[in-house]
């Protein structure tokens, strides 16, 4: 013990001298490490302590995590800890690190809403010095609009609807203007948004600090507005607006008194058809925002049946297996309610996603199967969107395998692509599938349908899909541009 | 003991049926078991079983297909399904009995103990029939049949034809636009819930009257609904009037 508050005061004494010797730090209890954001001064990192646990929220995802200065002696006495809180102890991916790593600088990647762990013991007793809690909330832009020519009131706000997206329609006007509500957290964020002509489908893209004092319209046209900090692109606020009519513009034609009859009856027979096709078009619009949206959830056919696979393992007395079968679909699940707020995940926690998934299939079916991930690959850092391969994998089971029981085999293979900052996910198995036209089927159509929605999202960013059928069946989904290095 | 056979794809859920069978239905001897359409029916013509459990979901043939295929059925049939929204539906109006997965044991014990009481009677031939057509269909509208089964025998009747229901305890009379009476020992919710997509309401706690044989509504109390082929009066429930009459608008 004495020699425990002996190495205390040594390292209080050592950042009491870094603190004076570093007057950039100014409350001198910054800790000793350093947390810096990594995209180009855009992103804004804070830290708040309590004693030894340093609260650090960071607007950005990309973040770089450094020693202060030379450590000395107390460097070697010390090993640090550090992981993903995944909200579940038993399943936080746990690194367990020297400080060499740190002292160097490592650069980590946080979803929205995700937390990330430093831990700084004694190497020898194993005493908890300092703890770091690095929080990327969900940062989500609340926008009010405004007319440039009467900003006392607002004419409608994102925050007033639940959901925080919606839609308003306004009198005919040439121009709007939107102002954001400052946060308390972090100042001076950029806000990106993206207008979208729904008719003629031009977009308009652009970037704003507080206020946006101009943003043009045409009257008689609707518009998509996404908004989304510009540091965190992840969680788009919808905005669909509608701008009326001139109404003089209806009085031009007056003059032609017997046109003007003919077209007030030729509108009256066609006005509900063309009423349907104005809407149609926006609710195109919507659909495939849905479409990204609507993230693939387990399919009814696959809980029940697993379900029922774990029923018959109680009741012919494999009570140890059954556990086990419930405890990794309760996994599933949970992973599964836990991904579907969002439009992104991991690569790491949906290949781990369908290792179970897989697990629970072989149960029934009986297959082998793996998951292989290029090394070079680092599952971690890549986002792909939230289950986007499950459907493939459980067609691959469905069609593919289930016939072939013992001899089936499936494999999930990411490797990096030919092409730089690209990378697929080849999804094969060594069936035939049963009917020719489940490769175009309902399962995978879906799967398409959200790949061309989300590609229109991007259009730096594509995802392809293709189908191999040399042996067995590849379906091979590559992701162009999705790799950062 | 009746002698049935277990069909399904997964060998886990014949062990599973298999097992609860043993210990919960003694009445019930378990001769043979499959896990394909094909094996099966060799299976029913060497073994002439009483009641077969089917699974509907297979690979190749599915339950379906697979009853369609023998020439005369001689058994009971009682569906297992994990989930299947429109085959279950079709079932329901055809009122044959089905299991869900996994398998509640409560449902099946008193399904064997129906099969029981009608085992050699043929009991299940009109409704299987009613049954076939409903899939053939593909989906199910106001002049399909739904099929009611009394005491004696099982009526197939449109659904457009019938003009109300009314319920005592755990029976329920049918009205039909020919003027019979059906009574079907099935409780009214169990109607309620399947003919509620059909365009009929329930608008008392007894009484669930199809929308398109309303004449009028009397305000007289908190209301009565005058039905054709109906001389009496039917009473809305003060607390539904309301959603009556927006649906009857």
């Amino acid at each position: 013990m004495k020699i425990n508050k002996f190495l205390l005061s040594l390292l209080f004494l050592f950042l009491y001298f870094q603190a004076v010797a570093a007057p950039q730090d100014l409350h001198g209890k910054s800790g000793i490490l350093r947390i810096e954001p990594q995209e180009h001064g855009a992103g804004q990192v804070k830290m708040v302590s309590d004693g030894n646990n340093f609260h650090v929220t960071t607007a950005g995802g990309f973040i770089k995590i450094q020693s202060k200065q030379s450590l000395g002696m107390s460097g070697s006495r010390l090993y640090v800890k550090r992981y993903f809180n995944l909200g579940d102890t038993v399943n936080a991916q746990q690194v367990t690190s020297g400080m060499d790593q740190v002292i160097q600088g490592i650069k980590i990647y946080l979803l929205p809403g995700q937390e990330y762990i430093i831990e700084i013991l004694q190497r020898e007793t194993n005493l908890l010095i300092f703890k770091y809690i690095i929080k990327r909330p969900i940062l989500i832009p609340k926008v009010s609009f405004f007319d440039p020519n009467s900003k006392s009131k607002s004419l409608w706000d994102t925050f007033s609807d639940k959901n925080m997206s919606g839609g308003f329609s306004l009198s005919a006007r040439n121009k709007i203007s939107l102002r954001v509500v400052e946060r308390s957290d972090f100042t001076d964020l950029s806000i990106d948004y993206n207008l979208r002509n729904l008719e003629t489908k031009e977009e308009l893209v652009g970037k704003f600090l507080h206020a946006l004092d101009e943003l043009p319209v045409e009257a008689n046209t609707s518009y998509r507005l996404l908004l989304s900090y510009s540091i965190q692109k992840e969680v788009p606020v919808v905005v669909y607006i509608k701008i009326k009519p001139y109404w003089y513009k209806s009085v031009i034609t007056y003059g032609l008194i017997g046109v003007v009859m003919v077209i007030i009856i030729l509108l009256f027979i066609t006005r509900n058809m063309s009423k349907l096709l104005g809407i149609s078009k926006d609710r195109q619009q919507r659909m495939e925002d849905a479409a990204i949206r609507l993230q693939s959830l387990l399919n009814p056919h696959f809980t029940f049946n697993a379900l029922s696979a774990i029923q018959g393992l109680i009741n012919t007395g494999r009570i140890e297996d059954a556990n086990f079968y419930l405890q990794e679909f309760s996994m599933l699940l949970r992973k599964t309610l836990a991904n579907s707020e969002s439009l992104f995940s991991n690569l790491g926690e949906e290949l781990e996603m369908m290792g179970i998934y897989m697990r629970l299939e072989a149960l029934r079916f009986n297959f082998t199967w793996s998951v292989l991930i290029d090394p070079e690959l680092r599952p971690a850092e890549i986002e792909i969107p939230t289950m986007i391969i499950q459907p493939v994998v459980e067609n691959a089971v469905k069609h593919g395998i289930a016939n072939l029981r013992e001899t089936g085999i499936l494999k999930i293979l990411c490797k990096q692509g030919e092409q730089d900052h690209t990378f697929a996910i080849i999804i094969e198995d060594n069936g035939v599938w049963q009917d020719a036209n489940t490769l175009s089927g309902y399962g995978l159509s879906l799967t398409r349908k959200r790949i061309d929605a989300i590609n229109k999202l991007d259009r730096t960013q594509l995802i392809e899909l293709e189908i191999k059928t040399d042996f067995g069946t590849q379906i091979i989904i590559t992701f162009h541009n999705w790799i950062n290095t | 003991m009746i002698r049935t056979i277990i069909i399904d794809d997964e060998e886990m859920n014949v062990n599973n049926l298999q097992a609860l069978l043993h210990q919960h239905c003694p009445e019930i001897e378990i001769i043979a078991t499959a896990q394909s359409a094909q094996e099966a029916r060799h299976l029913v013509k060497t073994f002439n079983p009483e009641v077969v459990f089917l699974d509907i979901e297979m690979p190749f043939e599915n339950g379906f297909d697979f009853l369609r295929s023998l020439d005369n059925l001689e058994f009971e049939v009682v569906f297992v399904t994990a989930y299947d929204v429109y085959g279950i539906k079709a079932i329901k109006f055809s009122a044959l009995d089905y299991l869900l997965k996994p398998i509640n044991v409560k449902e099946l014990k008193s399904a064997v103990q129906k099969i029981i009481s009608s085992v050699g009677k043929k009991k299940q031939h009109t409704r299987l029939a009613n049954l076939f057509s409903l899939l053939e269909d593909k989906h199910i509208d106001v002049r399909a049949k739904i099929a009611l089964p009394s005491l004696k025998e099982t009526y197939l009747v449109p659904i457009h034809e019938i003009v109300r229901c009314f319920s005592s305890n755990n029976y329920t009379t049918f009205f039909l636009t020919d003027g019979t009476e059906h009574l079907i020992s099935k409780p009214l919710y169990e109607y309620d819930e399947m003919l509620t997509p059909y365009g009929f309401i329930r608008c008392h706690q007894s009484h669930l009257i199809n929308k398109a044989h309303v004449t009028r509504i009397l305000n007289l109390d908190s209301g009565y609904l005058v039905l054709n082929y109906s001389e009496q009066h039917i009473p809305i429930a003060k607390q539904r009037k309301a959603a009556v009459v927006a649906a009857l608008k």
